[in-house]
């Protein structure tokens, strides 16, 4: 089972996961977005890639592959502070 | 513990940000000495020996090059401090146009300058191309935030002095934005001349060119907060810098177009200098230049060198 939890001080309820997400696990109230079907996530983070203020994180998924890693970009990542 | 702070080609606001941690600079030195930094202090070169070195400002000319390398040399952690340094900053804008137009504009052109001014010749010379110091040489840590916020210094100065990791947050500016989205209707892109912005809502949502999405926070959003629009000062978010297939450009297209229901094309079409609207911090950055999608090798095409 996919975890989802959202920050509910960054969200600023653009409503785009609600619009986005293919198995409409999100609904917002009072202009923030709520997981109300977390049992449905599938998984493919398109709300996690979509979400302007990145207020949403899942816990328990696993993308086994990564189609491209550039190590110069995440050294660079790593050293951010 | 020594501490330097260098300064290339920038403003010297990041050093001032230093200064304004006020009394916090108590406990700062009580631990390390600030052995060089030409805005401050009048050493003309680094020593040997330096614990900590701030680089602020990109690489524009020589100097710049061979000050960078000395202080890699001299210093056991050399940390990128600022935009700048981080992402080439505003000196990028600089490979727009060709470095003749340049000098003659700056030299000659402008208003204030006499008519009889010649363009110096025994000052250093450009490089080709505007370079972020990570690009030149190896950096240990990237502080991003044009300045870097004293609020956030407060504690990644003094956790980097006793060496210990700073846990804050690294989230986008709409993150630490307290706006709300409202309803979008009849969206086109707005001037920032153009009326007043409702303090309320959203400011791409109606209409403005707000950065604020595509834009790593550590600001507490303070522009969106007076109702001026985000326009990227801290560099781009770390997700556009992640992944290869985002960029500022196409990521922004991209949510106004989710927004709105509008196609991409239409909103590209609105959209207007691309390079100061989008580009304005991070145009000098190799990084930001060699992902696929970026537009800035396009923009800069034909000027430089």
């Amino acid at each position: 089972m996919i975890e989802i939890s959202v920050d509910a001080a960054a969200c600023n309820g653009c409503g785009l996961c609600v619009k986005d997400c293919p198995m409409q696990v999100y609904e917002l109230r009072d202009e923030v977005s709520v997981p109300i079907r977390p049992e449905n996530c599938m998984g493919c983070l398109s709300c996690h890639e979509i979400c302007p203020a990145q207020a949403l994180e899942h816990r328990g998924v696993y993308p086994s592959k990564r189609n491209y890693i550039d190590i110069r970009v995440c050294e660079m990542i790593n050293r951010v502070i | 513990m020594k501490i330097a702070i260098e300064e290339l080609a920038g403003c010297s606001g990041c050093t001032i940000s230093i200064l304004d941690l006020h009394e916090a600079l108590l406990d700062v030195v009580a631990q390390a000495d600030i052995v060089y930094s030409p805005v401050i202090m009048d050493v003309k070169e680094p020593p040997e020996g330096i614990d900590i070195a701030f680089v602020t400002g990109a690489v524009r000319n020589k100097e710049n090059e061979e000050r960078l390398k000395q202080l890699r040399k001299r210093s056991k952690t050399l940390v990128a401090f600022g935009t700048c340094a981080c992402y080439g900053g505003v000196s990028g804008l600089s490979m727009l146009g060709k470095p003749e137009d340049l000098f003659a504009c700056v030299y000659q052109g402008v208003e204030t300058a006499e008519k009889g001014n010649l363009i110096p010749t025994d000052v250093p010379a450009f490089l080709y191309r505007v370079f972020a110091v990570g690009d030149l040489v190896k950096i240990d840590y990237y502080i991003a935030g044009c300045p870097p916020k004293e609020k956030f210094l407060r504690t990644i100065i003094p956790d980097l002095i006793a060496d210990k990791k700073t846990e804050l947050s690294k989230k986008s500016v709409c993150a630490e934005c307290d706006r709300k989205m409202g309803d979008v209707k009849d969206w086109h892109l707005k001037r920032r001349y153009e009326g007043t912005p409702d303090r309320e809502h959203c400011l791409l949502g109606q209409g403005y060119l707000c950065l604020g999405p595509v834009t790593f926070g550590r600001c507490g959003a303070s522009c969106p907060h007076n109702n001026i629009p985000c326009h990227g000062c801290n560099g781009p978010s770390l997700d556009i810098l992640r992944e290869p297939c985002r960029d500022i450009y196409n990521l922004m297209v991209r949510r106004i177009a989710d927004l709105t229901d509008t196609p991409e094309k239409e909103i590209e079409k609105q959209l207007y200098d691309v390079a100061h609207t989008m580009y304005p911090f991070t145009i000098g950055s190799l990084i930001m230049e060699d992902k696929e999608i970026s537009k800035i090798r396009d923009l800069v095409q034909g000027g430089s060198v």
